[in-house]
């Protein structure tokens, strides 16, 4: 079953920072739909999930290459990221969504909303009704594994307390952030983690610049009526904003700098030397560092606030590889357990048969010599007959067992079939009874509030 | 007898200093509420010397640069009390005590014996003059000395990779450099008090306001001039942050300069002989 699971995505992290926005249009395009996914040949599972950052079908069928096929022609309306394209299938689609969903794969690693995103991504699937065993299962146990990365690891702070840090950063410039003005710098995930916090410092004002104008009137809009006024513009007006702002926090995929020691010079004056905090959360940088140069300006990168996280860069490559392990032996005892399932029906077969052998033999054994026996002596007839069959079936079924888990092949489970003419309907290697049918995989009860991108 | 309330003044100074450095440490924050404690003791028995010098030698103590600097270090100790007690900045202490207490040494390290005042200086203004004179200085120091921790922290966040280093614990910068502003412009009004003051007064004496000749009263006017010139620019340029703290330590020098410099100058209206 794990078998049939297909991934065909990209993201941020397989293509190049120019591409970004075509992944961001990708994601908004309306043909890429659940009802598409659902027409593609061989598919009969489906799950679509995109953020700005991230456009990924997940899907269960055979054949993964024509399913995979399918899914590379509904991603074509943006053929510039077709290069970028990654497929994967088994146990390594699998890993891939356990990642995500733990934010490994995040551009800020550790960001909680990709698993709200990736939440509502599966209840869309589940309601149109193409949401199988194979997405319930892995889907229910990708939650369950980010729930431990976030509790076992430090990697599930890393991005709240970044932002936390950037602000108490700001804290030892500012008496207090109460009035200040803010540029906000990006519309993504950290951005909104970002104006959560500042509205609930009472700043003054906060503006938010994207590429995406849209993308950055939707996180505005967001916080209409929060008491704090909270405007979009687009990255080329920036330079108007230097003059009013207290405090610049860029957290933006850019190929450039965005603001530059030329571009705030000339401003200092008319700000009248104001103090001016920037701190630059996106990698690669978006602020210039020359910034620090100038009079009452202060300009701190992403090391910088990373350091007072408590989490220095070993320490947080630490975590990481914690979590990564997680995520392996998670997938290992995942792909162990659904091994072990696909066994399962030839073993109740050969144990059944086994049982139906011997109580017909011990029956007619007694029929013919039973008149001369006691009642203790038949039951011990019967016992013997069982025990035998029993002793003989031990090695094989625990041989058949182990080799399930320990590799993919079927190749014994099939041959002990074929040798004992075993009927073992095919359809029944790939069902679950305990499947969760609900649409409410394990683990999703706490998960954070809603945060679509 | 004040000899012995002032060497008891300056363990309490003492004491106060290592708890406030013990604070700035982040060892205990305990230590600063202990420290505001020894700092008050302090400041009484000093207190109790400085009055006790003045029922001695007449209205002002402040006769001779150990007496001044003596007095300047009360003055201190009050404006941080006061300061610390509307902002609540008791890691500035770390700043202020210690200074306070190498202030205070000098006085007792001479005779017990003040000097008696020519009876031309016996007249009831004089204190004024003397009085705000130091208070000024008082909030000049107390500006320069949250100068010096605006500039750590700013250095600190001008740094490429600053981390967790102790400086990370002070106010602020905006509000250090409200204070600055603030103990600045108190000075600069004391001062002018002082000017015109001392004018009035040395006209009822020698029959003359001001005398360029006189060192301490031309270095006098520089300082005003200087702090004149700072507080212009805060209000007309937006001169501020480490621009500003500069330049409160750079006034400050000049005063102290004026100050303990020019006393040893044998002649003149504020030192020496009173002639």
């Amino acid at each position: 079953m794990i078998d049939r699971l297909v991934l065909l995505g990209v993201s941020h992290q397989s293509a190049p920072l120019a591409v970004r926005e075509r992944i961001a249009r990708l994601s908004e395009d309306p043909t890429l739909s659940l009802q598409r996914l659902r027409e593609v040949p061989g598919v009969s599972e489906g799950m679509l999930l995109s953020t700005c950052n991230r456009v990924e079908l997940y899907g269960a069928g055979q054949p993964a290459e024509k399913v995979a096929d399918g899914f590379r022609q509904m991603m074509a309306s943006e053929p510039d990221v077709l290069p970028h394209l990654y497929e994967r299938r088994g146990e390594a689609a699998l890993r891939h969504l356990f990642r995500v969903a733990s934010s490994l794969d995040s551009m800020v690693v550790g960001e909680p909303q990709i698993l709200g995103q990736l939440k509502q991504a599966f209840q869309r699937a589940t309601a149109s009704g193409i949401t199988g065993d194979t997405l319930h299962r892995a889907v229910g146990r990708a939650f369950a594994v980010a729930k431990r990365v976030r509790t076992e690891t430090a990697v599930g702070r890393a991005a709240v307390s970044m932002v936390h840090a950037a602000i108490e950063l700001s804290e030892r410039v500012f008496d207090s952030l109460a009035g200040k003005h803010v540029l906000l710098l990006g519309a993504g995930e950290v951005a909104n983690l970002a104006t959560q916090r500042f509205v609930a410092h009472r700043v003054g004002g906060i503006v938010i610049a994207n590429r995406t104008l849209a993308r950055a009137q939707a996180l505005a809009q967001r916080f209409a009526g929060s008491g704090v006024q909270v405007r979009a513009i687009s990255l080329e007006e920036v330079g108007e904003q230097l003059v009013w702002a207290d405090l610049v926090l860029s957290a933006v995929a850019a190929d450039r700098l965005l603001l530059t020691r030329e571009q705030l010079r000339p401003k200092l004056r008319s700000r009248r030397y104001r103090p001016l905090m920037c701190i630059d959360l996106a990698v690669p940088r978006s602020l210039d560092p020359r910034l620090g140069s100038l009079e009452n300006v202060f300009v701190k990168d992403v090391d910088d606030v990373g350091q007072l996280v408590s989490l220095n860069i070993a320490r947080r490559s630490e975590e990481a590889q914690r979590a990564e392990r997680i995520v392996d032996s998670e997938v290992q005892i995942f792909a162990r357990v659904l091994r072990g399932r696909s066994v399962a029906p030839v073993l109740a077969a050969l144990r059944q048969r086994g049982d139906q052998i011997a109580r017909e033999e011990a029956q007619r054994t007694l029929q013919r010599i039973g008149a001369s026996l006691t009642e203790e002596q038949g039951r011990s007839v019967e016992a013997m007959a069982q025990a035998i069959v029993k002793k003989l079936l031990h090695e094989p079924t625990a041989r058949l067992r182990t080799a399930a888990e320990a590799q993919a092949s079927s190749v014994l489970a099939d041959a002990a079939g074929e040798l004992f003419g075993l009927a073992v309907p095919a359809e029944s290697l790939e069902a679950f009874p305990e499947g969760s049918p609900d649409g409410s995989p394990e683990g999703s009860r706490d998960q954070p509030p809603e945060d679509e991108d | 007898m004040t000899h012995v309330l002032l060497a008891l003044a300056a363990l309490a100074y003492c004491a106060a200093s290592m708890g406030y450095l013990w604070y700035l440490l982040g060892i205990d924050p305990i230590a600063a509420r202990l420290s505001a404690f020894a700092l008050g003791a302090g400041l009484v028995l000093h207190g109790a010397t400085l009055a006790l010098r003045a029922s001695q030698y007449g209205f002002s103590p402040a006769m001779d640069v150990q007496d001044g600097l003596s007095l300047l270090a009360w003055f201190l100790g009050l404006a941080f009390l006061l300061l610390n007690g509307r902002w609540r900045v008791p890691i500035l202490g770390a700043f202020v005590v210690p200074v306070m207490l190498v202030v205070t040494l000098p006085a007792l390290g001479r005779p017990t014996a003040g000097y008696p005042l020519p009876p031309a200086l016996h007249d009831a203004h004089l204190w004024v003059h003397v009085v705000v004179a130091f208070l000024g200085y008082a909030a000049f120091a107390l500006a320069s000395l949250i100068g010096v921790a605006y500039l750590l922290q700013e250095r600190e966040l001008k740094a490429q990779r600053g981390g967790s280093s102790i400086w990370a614990r002070l106010p602020s910068l905006e509000l250090m450099d409200r204070l600055n502003e603030r103990f600045t412009l108190a000075g600069f009004i004391l001062l002018s008090v002082t000017i015109v003051t001392g004018a009035l007064f040395a006209h009822g004496i020698w029959g003359q306001t001001l005398s360029l000749l006189e060192p301490s009263e031309l270095m006098t006017l520089v300082t005003w001039l200087l702090y004149g010139v700072l507080l212009w620019g805060r209000l007309q340029a937006g001169w501020r942050g480490r621009r500003a703290a500069v330049l409160t330590l750079l006034g400050f020098s000049v005063a102290m300069l004026s100050f303990i410099g020019l006393s040893f100058c044998p002649a003149g209206r504020h030192g020496g002989t009173f002639e």
